[in-house]
Parts: structure tokens; sequence; C-alpha cells
């Protein structure tokens, strides 16, 4: 990962893509996963894409999905890199908090913002959005399954080009309980997935 | 995005995984989001 991680800024390259191999089963456990190594552990953009066939996967308008979640809110670099990309691309960026549910032995590691006004934060998200040209939708979403999962439908639900997170800092305790949505995430989509880490 | 890095694993590049691939980067490069 180093390597490549060398390789994209020697060439100035905005972006990673990794052609993730897609395995499961018993070949995903003997062999891993380097998508979701990469998406881990890159620190540059990373975008992951899956081998399905594009035919009828995409909508006809451009649209990302933005994952947010509102305890860890992404920091004004990544917004504008976001913005960046999004308005070169003319796209329509739906704003997504999933509001998680309760749970009882992992709730005292949830960070008290969790319970913060959710509909606040995404509407000035929004608006930074919005003074930069962009279109944006907010939709706050009750947890399905899982976060990666109720991600993983609206993105399906919006044919989605691309599903943006940003990266959070968690502590070893917390990254160990509540896990990392981005790799849930990556095992559960078939859509090019964008995972932000950049060296502020 | 203006350039991008494209890594790809070689036990992929003769498979159909690899055209599904290529298709999604060609979707790209003509309707989506320049990559």
């Amino acid at each position: 990962m180093e390597q490549l991680t060398k390789a994209a800024k020697q060439r100035h390259s905005e972006v990673l893509v990794v052609c993730s191999n897609d395995r499961s089963g018993l070949p995903y456990w003997i062999l891993g996963s380097f998508s979701e190594t990469a998406t881990l552990t890159a620190s540059y953009p990373l975008l992951v894409i899956k081998p399905t066939s594009a035919k009828g996967l995409f909508s006809k308008e451009v649209r990302f999905v933005l994952s947010i979640d509102v305890a860890e809110i992404p920091s004004s670099n990544y917004l504008r890199w976001i913005a960046m990309t999004a308005k070169i691309s003319n796209a329509l960026l739906y704003l997504v908090y999933v509001r998680p549910r309760r749970r009882k032995i992992v709730g005292s590691l949830q960070s008290p913002k969790d319970s913060v006004d959710a509909e606040n934060i995404l509407s000035k998200i929004q608006s930074f959005f919005e003074t930069a040209g962009i279109r944006t939708q907010s939709n706050i979403l009750k947890e399905s399954k899982s976060i990666a999962h109720s991600l993983a439908q609206f993105s399906d639900s919006r044919k989605a080009w691309l599903t943006i997170s940003t990266h959070v800092k968690r502590s070893r305790v917390r990254k160990l309980i509540l896990g990392s949505t981005a790799r849930r995430f990556l095992k559960l989509t078939k859509r090019p997935f964008l995972h932000l880490r950049l060296n502020s | 995005m203006k350039s991008a890095l494209v890594a790809i694993d070689p036990l992929i590049k003769e498979s159909k995984k690899f055209e599904h691939f290529c298709e999604i980067l060609k979707a790209f490069q003509s309707e989506g989001p320049p990559i």
C-alpha cells in the first residue's frame, strides 16, 4: 500500500483506484481482501471498484452519496475535496446520516454527540455545499440491520455512482467493539466506494 | 479528477472480473464522474 501511495503522489494522482477481487467465503478467509486492507490503511483518496456489470448499475444523472457521522463531522478540507469532485461531475450529492440504534453494551462507547441535533449539523454541511454551487439533499435514515446495510440500501435505491465516506479517527477500543462501517459497507455494496483520508 | 492511479491485481487481469472493472471505468469516462 505504501508503494502505491508513493507512486500516486509522484504522479500527482488525485485518487488511487483499486479493482476489488470481490472474494467471498473460504477464499476470502484464506487470502483476505486487498481492497479492504487498502480502505482501512490508505492515506490517500481511495476508490474501490467492484467487478460488477455496469449495465443498469448507475443513474442517468451523476449522483453521489456522502455518508456523514454527525458525531465525527468531516473537516473543511474533506468537504472542499468532495465539493470539488461533485462540482466537476455536476453531481447531485445526497448527505446521509444513519441514526444508530441504541445498544446496551456499546452505548457507553458511542460518543455523546450521537444524540446531538443531526438535522442542524446536516443543514450546516448542506449550506457549505450549496454555497459551493452543489445540488444537495440531506437524508436521515434509521439503522436497519446495521449502519452499513442502511447506507448500501440507500445507495442502491439512488443508483449512486459513488458512495463516499471520510476517515474517522477512533480509539483502538472503540474500533475493536464498534468495528468499521467502511469495511462492512465494502463487503455489502456492488457500487464504487470512495474512502477519503487526507493528510491534514 | 484530472488523474488517477489504477492498481490492478495481475490475478484478475485475464478474468471476467477485469472486463467488468474496465466496463465501469469506461462508464465513468463517458457518462459519470470523470476519473
